[in-house]
């Protein structure tokens, strides 16, 4: 089969990878590959599941350079459940890797018998070139091959950006990490992937590697907005905050504006079939109605039946050509329209029904988080004998927000704006609302 | 007693949203209480919870409570899953 060698940019890039107190240069991370991994040129398709950081960029490199295909596992997947992974995918090499602070990053390479599969090469796909696959922590992960073509369409290039810190608070193997992976290595500039998601370590990331660019996912950053000194001067450095991964609601982003004035903010809406789909900039949740049905955008947009559509012009990844005859792939995101405005409301699969009723979680958080000693929540069904669900909502207060006021105020407040069986019968208060390995607000019960 | 329980909870149902509570006794119809279809489903559920039971669950109920009363011996009359 054809294989296009190296993408659209086969030159080394320049990058240095931030992390903890270490820096790698493109050297150093190119050596990493050629001295712990030099029989993976070999591999008809690379699997790889190493901790986020320089390793992560090292296969990547080598992956484009060499042009051979590589799919990223989520870091986290148990090991058997890896292995099984990169059989059905058919890769005939895994490399895999783990944390180890003190010693030069090493790959563990795996020889793989070769089998015929399904998912590699992908029927009538030309460039597979990166496979994306979602987290999978429920059923099957879905799979889908992307072409370094498409992925670069959606990568700012700009003399200006070589000086630019890239801090991804995503994970690196989704869609929105890799995102900001490829900024990094497209325009050879700095990478900073921290050790963990957790608020210190962010913290401390951030005051070492002053960042410019910093990308995360709502839930992460309503709660890095509870811990963060507001003061940091380092925060001054950031130029441009992206959010993406989840729904952005007017909360966060008016938070975010007011803890970063100086910041560009930017939420970006990207499918995993899809790709990055747009970005939002004007402060407000949602985006302009004015972009549907436009067929002069680079990915149009429509709905249907109350659902967002897609359709991206051009190279298109696995998923899509597979499925869409005429390019339209729909994304299970819910949207509504108001003026000329189009808001989230939230995901096909999250809805609840409440005594034969649906109800959006998102826009009963979206409700909820107009409360000012509100600082998030999240809302979910609990199994519910009598009414298929009881709705639920998990809030995380302000300091000094008194709990049976709060509570009481939610209520009102719910009664007062949504119809009965979308107002929350439970309230319960958290100090922290539970994310998914991927950064994003889990709507379901643990 | 699961009496008790359940016109606390009943209690707490309404005082969260700053309503009042009427005086409940076991012949108040369920109906009277000021809760609505899924503030008793939210009542049930938040019985599971303190109780440890759910007499709607199993499937065997043949006539529904209208009262407290009633309620309360559904209750009772449940066993705890051993």
């Amino acid at each position: 089969m054809s294989r296009e060698v190296g993408g659209p940019t086969s030159q080394v890039s320049n990058i240095s990878v931030c992390q903890d107190d270490r820096v790698f240069d493109s050297t150093q991370l190119l050596n990493i590959f050629s001295a712990t991994a030099h029989d993976a040129y070999a591999a008809n398709a690379l699997g790889v599941c190493v901790p986020d950081g320089p390793l992560t960029i090292s296969a990547l490199m080598a992956a484009r350079a060499a042009g051979f295909p590589i799919a990223l596992v989520p870091y986290g997947v148990s090991r058997p459940r890896v292995l099984e992974l990169a059989c059905e995918i058919g890769c005939s090499r895994l490399l895999l890797g783990s944390f180890e602070p003190k010693r030069s990053p090493r790959f563990d390479v795996q020889v793989l018998p070769r089998t015929a599969t399904k998912a590699y090469p992908p029927k009538g796909y030309c460039n597979p070139s990166l496979l994306v696959l979602t987290s999978g922590t429920e059923g099957k992960p879905k799979m889908v091959w992307h072409s370094w073509l498409s992925l670069a369409e959606s990568v700012l290039v700009r003399p200006e950006l070589r000086s630019a810190r890239w801090m991804a608070l995503h994970p690196l193997t989704g869609f929105a990490g890799l995102n900001t992976a490829l900024h990094a290595i497209m325009n050879q500039s700095t990478l900073i992937v921290p050790s963990a998601l957790s608020a210190r370590v962010v913290e401390d990331h951030i005051v070492r590697w002053k960042p410019t660019h910093i990308s995360g996912t709502p839930t992460l950053w309503k709660n890095l907005l509870m811990s963060l000194p507001k003061g940091l001067s380092s925060l001054r450095d950031i130029q441009n905050l992206s959010l993406g991964g989840e729904i952005a609601d007017q909360s966060v982003l008016s938070a975010l504006r007011s803890f970063l004035p100086s910041a560009r903010i930017t939420h970006i809406y990207a499918t995993t079939e899809a790709g990055i789909c747009f970005s939002v900039s004007d402060g407000r949740a949602g985006f302009p109605r004015s972009w549907l049905e436009n067929p002069d955008r680079k990915v149009e947009l429509r709905v249907k039946d109350s659902q967002l559509l897609v359709r991206r012009r051009g190279e298109t990844s696995s998923a899509i050509l597979e499925r869409a005859n005429d390019g339209w792939w729909p994304t299970g995101d819910l949207v509504r329209l108001e003026g000329d405005r189009v808001h989230f409301v939230g995901r096909q699969s999250e809805v609840v029904s409440v005594g034969g009723a649906k109800v959006s979680p998102v826009e009963v958080e979206a409700c909820l988080a107009e409360i000012p000693g509100i600082h998030a929540a999240r809302v979910f069904g609990r199994k519910s004998s009598l009414a298929g669900s009881v709705l639920v909502a998990q809030l995380v207060l302000a300091p000094q927000s008194d709990q049976e006021l709060s509570r009481r105020q939610a209520l009102q407040h719910c009664r007062s704006r949504l119809p009965a069986f979308a107002v929350p019968r439970i309230i319960e208060f958290v100090a922290n609302l539970e994310a998914s390995p991927s950064g994003k607000l889990l709507r379901r019960e643990a | 007693m699961a009496y008790e329980t359940i016109i606390n909870t009943m209690a707490e149902i309404l005082a969260e949203r700053g309503d009042k509570c009427p005086p409940l006794n076991p012949q108040t119809r369920i109906s009277d209480t000021g809760l609505d279809s899924l503030d008793v489903a939210s009542l049930v559920v938040r019985l599971q919870s303190s109780l440890g039971l759910d007499p709607f669950a199993d499937g065997t109920l043949t006539s529904f409570p209208q009262t407290i009363g009633e309620l309360s011996h559904l209750y009772e009359g449940a066993r705890r899953p051993s």
